[in-house]
């Protein structure tokens, strides 16, 4: 791949690329770092795409797995924290701080609210909800970037939403 | 909260996404992954001689070692024979 059909790669797939890691990481600064490797990753591999799919769906594909990756590895690194969390009161009752820079003023604080309560829910449910209300993704695409049948996608997204109100109703009794 | 209260916070709650706009990749986006592959393809190209100095390092310890070792063994031999001549222990047959 040469440099310049590299940067034209990038360029047409940075938005949402970075848009999707935003959703998973919930910081801006971690989803531009994110869907830089992204593109590193992309970079170093490109040999490896067939052409069985879309370009953007292999190229959405990495950027859930790096994500979930990250995640995963920020978790254990919490597990290992836990004692301390548990000794301190303000970490377990924490309010949820991202604020989506595509949100509307009167809507940021309910969405920083549901991002909270998406992390909590499985991984594939995480994935799934996620490619579709921050990515706007079909159950087509996703079905296809998480190599799953767009029943079970629906299946998914239906459980996600289940259990967010679960979570959402804990959470608004509580307070 | 009313219950009546509390579901209508969750729908809104659940529903604060839908007129979300997708973010936007910062300005500065392809620059920085440039220099950044930039940055870790010389970091991996100095790896790479570190680790040929390295192995040369090792290949010399180790050749310094041998020769050493030989140096030792043939110097112990002529001290022995040297000692053997000088209290003419040398057999000559019986």
């Amino acid at each position: 791949m040469t440099e310049e059909d590299f940067h034209t790669l990038v360029l047409e797939n940075q938005d949402r690329i970075y848009n999707t890691c935003l959703g998973f990481m919930k910081n801006q600064e971690e989803a531009k770092d994110m869907s830089q490797e992204v593109f590193i990753h992309v970079y170093q591999n490109i040999e490896r795409f067939k052409g069985e799919s879309l370009l953007s769906t292999w190229i959405y594909r990495i950027a859930v797995n790096k994500c979930l990756e990250e995640i995963r590895k920020k978790g254990r690194q919490k597990r290992s924290a836990h004692l301390e969390d548990i000794a301190d009161p303000v970490i377990q009752n924490k309010t949820p701080d991202f604020f989506h820079p595509g949100l509307a003023l009167e809507n940021q604080q309910r969405a920083a609210i549901l991002f909270g309560a998406i992390e909590q829910l499985p991984e594939q449910q995480q994935v799934a909800f996620t490619l579709a209300k921050v990515e706007f993704l079909s159950y087509d695409e996703i079905s296809k970037v998480m190599n799953k049948s767009v029943s079970s996608v629906e299946s998914l997204i239906h459980r996600a939403k289940q259990n967010l109100q679960k979570i959402l109703k804990d959470y608004y009794e509580k307070i | 909260m009313k219950k009546s209260d509390l579901d209508k916070e969750i729908d809104l709650t659940l529903s604060s996404l839908d007129d979300i706009q997708k973010a936007k990749a910062p300005d500065d986006f392809l620059t920085t992954l440039t220099s950044k592959m930039i940055f870790r393809n010389e970091q991996k190209t100095w790896m790479r001689r570190a680790k040929y100095a390295i192995a040369a390092m090792i290949m010399f310890a180790i050749v310094n070692t041998v020769l050493l070792i030989n140096s030792m063994s043939s110097d112990r031999e002529e001290m022995l024979d040297s000692v053997a001549t000088e209290w003419n222990l040398k057999a000559e047959g019986y």
